[in-house]
């Protein structure tokens, strides 16, 4: 068993040609430590998003490989990436995460209906249970507040025990208070079931959850921080000049 | 604003060509029709010019009958033509139908269903007046001369391989074989043949004789001598011939007769062109729910505009120059198309043995002006209502979020408003079925108009079924396809209008076909009745390949032979004319022209009726009629009534029966006798023969059939080849009524796959969060496909039970007629291309499969879509 869940090597990820080309990876390398909460932080269009897509399979790099455990994504097949998407990794975006076609619980479940396997419904009950969506399961997305649907994104990234979580800034559109229940919630999937992690943020309070952040600067890692607190955070990104 | 519309309308090609194809198709069938009937007629013009170029006074008989064989001239009469001043010669003619050629095995020469052989006179005129009119003429061989020879069309004469000389075959229906030798081979005008029709030709004696005839005539052409006045001459014939002959100068002949056929051919031209429209009117709905779709896509765009200082007019605008430009291309294309269309009809109908005359094709003005109008006008009409819901977008819609969503309420005005339709197009339609119209306007309106009505009550109700129904029908899906089926249900289901309206344009059309499998059911159903219960024999003698002529008949030595046979135990014959019925009631006189039939006493032994007053034998001047044509005459037992026949006029009789039951639909009977009388013709149309104690149907079968291998033009059938046969004929009827509806299926399940593109781009966003999550490809286009297949078999359930209630309420009506028994075929009538055709089951089952097979290309899309770019979408 190896320590670390997912990593790039020296990736660079180009959009366009000509004019319109621009390299949002640069060469970059970075390693993501099973059972820890890794924040990524930097300025806008320094390549958080892209990092987050390349790492999960959802996008293709231009140089370099990604590996989700000792998995190279680039040797797989659209369906093999499929496969993999539903049951090694969970995604929790910034907004529009559900089906508004589906209820909050068959949203929850959707990657384990796609996989055709059976929900552990004991699993189930307490993630829905500690993220307090227990009593919304039977509603559509639209009958939910934003910190409700993230919270459900966030029991659908749960529910199938993935390898790890990507969330891209999960609690951008929430207000503190529904911002820090999910962000606690994320924390304690960390610490009691050993979840692994990585989240985009650029609000230091929500990185001062994480165990080590990765401070990332025109599609480069430029610096990183372990055991940070808020107070830490902002210190370092004043330094940074962010 | 028009470079605004243009780009819409270029920007988005896909829809373009799917709302264009719709009016393309549509258009396409009815200009073509229009083409192809117009060429046929311009074909008959020139035809029916040649005949008689050379003709000036042409003379013929009128008669009272639609359906009879035409009434004479005495050659007595026709004499006296020669001494009306101006005349210079009189030449007569007499044509009729009633023979049979056959081909060198013995076999009924035959190319295909068509109009039936005739027979005419046909002498020399070399010399004559009449040397060089335009009509038929001996190209090869010489003119008939006597009993034992023949002349043959050329068409006949290729088609049967015939040489002059050879010994040839005819069958008369009233004197039988006739053995003869082939004199000459015929040609109409310069060369060609008479519109594909057959000709067997005489010299006059001979033809009286075949046709039985004997000193008649049917009509003759008149030549003036050089100087006479044509009106003079005209009116000097008819002072001297009977009332019933019709004496016209040939150039007024031939434009009579060419309005004739051209009568005939715009009966088939509305025939025909009613399936455009029908897929046009299908068309409509999917042009509707394009634009709705699209402009609930463009509300933000829209909004823009308006911010921008678009005044509601112009957004109306923008929308409705789209539609017009879209409707102008594909009317335009349409026009191309339907000329394709005729022009192929004209290579393929002969390849199948349909001769019909060919020209030079015929586009008329007419034909561009409706194409055009109809293409643009329907996609017009069908954007006026988007169009207005554009122009209501308020400008606060571009600022916010999910202004799109579709507007919810209205779910009881909804149902009022419905149910008061419905209940209209249902009075409507009963009003025109069952009720006294009276003095207005004829049922059919109201029958058409109230289906109308209820198509459009089933349209405004249809949104409110079609959650929970695509619901049920998604529910099975899923227990089959799991996640993409809950999805595609879930899909499906959430924009309930738009469901409906895309689900009606394939219940339109899946209407129609589910009222012609219905009606076609039902009339077998009705037959399998008639001929499983209700007749006593084993096996009936008819006229052969008479495709439905119920007087066609054969000569008396049939029945004859039949009766000679150790197997036969009994038997019947039954002569069947056309006859005028008059019956005096109360409220006052009633004429209908029917099928009398002329029954030996027995008949009753073989045709069991339910139940009967009076007696079921009429003695001479009696009569015995099914009792639901008499309760329409309102005649009771003992009342008189007239029979007027073509051959010799009126004849009272007095009703002596009335009988009930399947068997006895239709009849109206009188005395062989008496119909041999008035007639003046001892022939039969149909013989029922009894066989032997212990002789199966099969072995009597067997036994006749070489005792009448001289008469090919009757065949013994058993009641299962009566079953098989009338099934074959109602199967046919079916395939080409469902050949022509197969266009609006089509237009109907474009329509599937225009929504199903728009949903797909709409829902762009919604695909890549599935994607990502761990939708794969397949699955991703099984959810759309699985998606269009609900919605089609939603409109093919709409359309099932609208054409069942359609058919039922039909059959209803024509209780009168015989159709008593109404069946649903929900299952294939047999294991036959048509037979599986007509259930209704395969239908609801080919939707499904139609819905996939037409989300092919949105599912395709779908799953073509880049998870990345998806998710970035807005
Ligand atoms: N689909 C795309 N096409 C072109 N450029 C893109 C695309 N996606 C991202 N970029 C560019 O790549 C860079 C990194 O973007 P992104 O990863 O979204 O940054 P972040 O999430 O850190 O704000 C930016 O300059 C952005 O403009
Ligand atoms: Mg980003």
């Amino acid at each position: 068993m190896n320590s670390t869940a997912a990593r790039a090597e020296g990736v660079t990820k180009v959009y366009g040609w000509g004019d319109t080309r621009v390299t949002a990876l640069d060469d970059m390398s970075v390693a993501f430590a099973r059972g820890e909460f890794t924040a990524v932080m930097g300025p806008s269009g320094s390549g958080k998003s892209t990092l987050m897509h390349c790492m999960a399979g959802l996008d293709s790099v231009t140089e370099g490989s990604v590996f989700i455990g000792d998995q190279d994504l680039s040797t797989l097949s659209d369906r093999q990436l499929t496969k993999l998407r539903r049951e090694r990794i969970g995604f929790i975006f910034q907004a529009y995460n559900l089906v508004p076609t589906l209820s909050a619980s068959e949203n929850i479940t959707l990657p384990l209906d796609l996989a055709g396997t059976k929900v552990d419904q004991s699993w189930f009950d307490s993630v829905v249970e500690t993220l307090g969506v227990a009593d919304r399961l039977k509603h559509r997305p639209t009958e939910l507040s934003g910190g409700q649907q993230q919270r459900v994104a966030a029991a659908r990234a749960m529910v199938s025990r993935p390898d790890l979580i990507f969330a891209d800034e999960p609690s951008g559109n929430l207000d503190s208070k529904a911002s820090a229940d999910l962000l606690a919630f994320l924390r304690s999937a960390v610490k009691d079931h050993a979840q692994t992690i990585v989240m985009v943020t650029h609000d230091a309070n929500a990185a001062g959850y994480s165990d080590r952040i990765v401070f990332l600067a025109d599609g480069r890692v430029v610096d990183s921080m372990e055991g940070p607190t808020p107070e830490r955070v902002l210190d370092r990104l004043k330094s940074l000049e962010y | 604003m028009l470079r605004v519309s243009l780009k819409g309308v270029w920007a988005h090609k896909v829809r373009l060509v799917l709302t264009a194809l719709a009016i393309i198709l549509g258009v396409g069938l009815i200009s073509g029709v229009y083409v192809y009937t117009d060429t046929i007629g311009k074909a008959f013009d020139g035809i029916f010019a040649d005949a008689y170029s050379g003709i000036d006074i042409a003379i013929g008989t009128e008669s009272a009958f639609s359906f009879g064989e035409g009434t004479y001239l005495d050659e007595a009469d026709f004499a006296l033509i020669d001494d009306v001043p101006g005349v210079e010669e009189a030449y007569p003619y007499l044509q009729g139908i009633g023979v049979t050629v056959l081909d060198a095995e013995g076999e009924v020469l035959s190319s295909g269903p068509g109009p039936p052989t005739f027979v005419s006179s046909l002498s020399d005129l070399e010399g004559s007046a009449y040397d060089d009119t335009g009509g038929f003429t001996i190209a090869e061989g010489a003119y008939p001369v006597g009993s034992g020879q023949v002349a043959f069309d050329r068409g006949v004469a290729d088609l049967g391989g015939f040489e002059v000389g050879d010994r040839v075959t005819v069958i008369s229906d009233l004197v039988g074989r006739l053995d003869l030798e082939l004199a000459g081979i015929a040609v109409f005008g310069e060369g060609g043949g008479l519109g594909g029709t057959k000709w067997v030709f005489f010299d006059l004696p001979t033809a009286q004789s075949v046709l039985q005839r004997p000193g008649q005539l049917s009509g003759g052409a008149v030549q003036v001598t050089p100087g006479a006045q044509i009106d003079d001459v005209v009116a000097g014939i008819q002072a001297v011939l009977p009332e019933h002959a019709t004496v016209v100068s040939g150039q007024d002949a031939a434009e009579e007769e060419a309005a004739e056929i051209q009568a005939a051919l715009s009966f088939f031209t509305i025939f025909l062109s009613v399936f455009g429209w029908v897929a046009l009117f299908v068309g409509s709905f999917l042009i509707y729910n394009t634009f709705r779709i699209v402009v609930s896509q463009r509300t933000r765009e829209l909004a823009l505009l308006r911010a921008l200082g678009a005044g509601a007019r112009q957004i109306r605008g923008i929308v409705l120059l789209e539609a017009v430009t879209i409707g102008l291309i594909g009317a335009v294309l349409g026009l191309g198309f339907g000329i394709m269309l005729a022009f192929g009809l004209q290579l393929i109908l002969p390849a199948v043995g349909i001769e019909l005359p060919t020209a030079t094709l015929s586009i008329k003005p007419r034909t561009v002006i409706v194409g055009l109008a109809a293409g643009t006008l329907i996609t017009f009409f069908s954007a006026l209502i988007p169009a207005r819901r554009a122009s209501k977008v308020s400008v606060m819609a571009a600022l916010r979020e999910d202004a799109a969503g579709p507007t919810r309420g209205g779910f009881l005005r909804r149902a009022l408003v419905g149910a008061v339709i419905l209940v209209l197009g249902l009075g409507g339609l009963f009003f025109g079925l069952f009720g006294d119209t009276g003095s207005g306007p004829s049922p059919i309106v109201y029958v058409g108009v109230g289906v109308g009505v209820i198509f459009l009550a089933v349209f405004v109700l249809s949104p409110l079924a079609a959650g929970p129904v695509t619901n049920l029908l998604g529910t099975v899906l899923e227990r089959f396809t799991g996640t993409s089926g809950r999805l595609a249900r879930r899909n499906a289901m959430r924009s309930p209008r738009r469901t409906a309206a895309t689900a009606a344009a394939v219940t339109i059309s899946i209407t129609l076909v589910a009222l012609a499998s219905t009606l076609t059911g039902s009339i077998r159903g009705t037959l399998d009745e008639v001929l499983a219960n209700n007749v006593d024999a084993e096996v009936v003698v008819l006229p052969a390949g008479q495709f439905g002529d119920p007087s066609a008949a054969f000569a008396p030595e049939v029945a004859e032979r039949m009766e000679g046979m150790d197997l036969v135990a009994d038997l019947t014959r039954i002569g069947i004319s056309w006859g005028l019925l008059t019956v005096e009631t109360p409220t006052g006189t009633l004429t209908d022209e029917i099928l009398i039939t002329g029954a030996e006493p027995n008949l009753a032994g073989f045709i069991p009726p339910d139940g009967f007053r009076g007696s079921l034998d009429p003695g001479p001047g009696e009569v015995v009629i099914e009792a639901a044509i008499a309760d329409d005459y309102e005649i009771a037992l003992g009342d008189s009534l007239v029979i007027e026949f073509e051959q010799s006029g009126e004849r009272p009789f007095t009703l002596v029966g009335i009988a009930e039951g399947p068997a006895w639909a239709g009849i109206v009977a009188v005395p062989a006798t008496d119909l041999i009388s008035a007639t003046g013709r001892d022939q039969h149309s149909q013989v029922y023969v009894q066989a032997v104690e212990g002789v199966t149907p099969d072995e009597l079968k067997a036994a006749a059939e070489p005792i009448l291998a001289d008469f090919p033009n009757v065949a013994v059938q058993t009641f299962e080849d009566a079953q098989s046969e009338a099934e074959a004929q109602l199967n046919g009827l079916l395939n080409f009524i469902l050949a022509l509806l197969a266009l609006a299926v089509v237009i109907g399940m474009l329509g599937v796959t225009n929504t199903m593109a728009l949903a797909v781009f709409e829902r762009t966003r919604e695909i890549g969060l599935l994607r990502a999550v761990g939708l794969d490809r397949r699955t991703t286009r099984r959810m759309v496909r699985a998606e269009a297949s609900i919605v089609s078999v939603f409109g093919a359930l709409m359309g099932i039970g609208l054409g069942i209630f359609f058919g039922w309420a039909l059959i209803k009506a024509l209780e009168d007629l015989g159709f008593a028994v109404f069946v649903i075929p929900w299952l294939p009538s047999s294991a036959s291309v048509a037979g599986v055709l007509g259930s209704l089951l395969f239908w609801l089952l080919a939707t499904g499969i139609l819905g996939i097979l037409f989300a092919v290309y949105p599912a395709w899309r779908a799953a073509r879509l880049k998870v990345i770019e998806a998710i970035a979408h807005l």
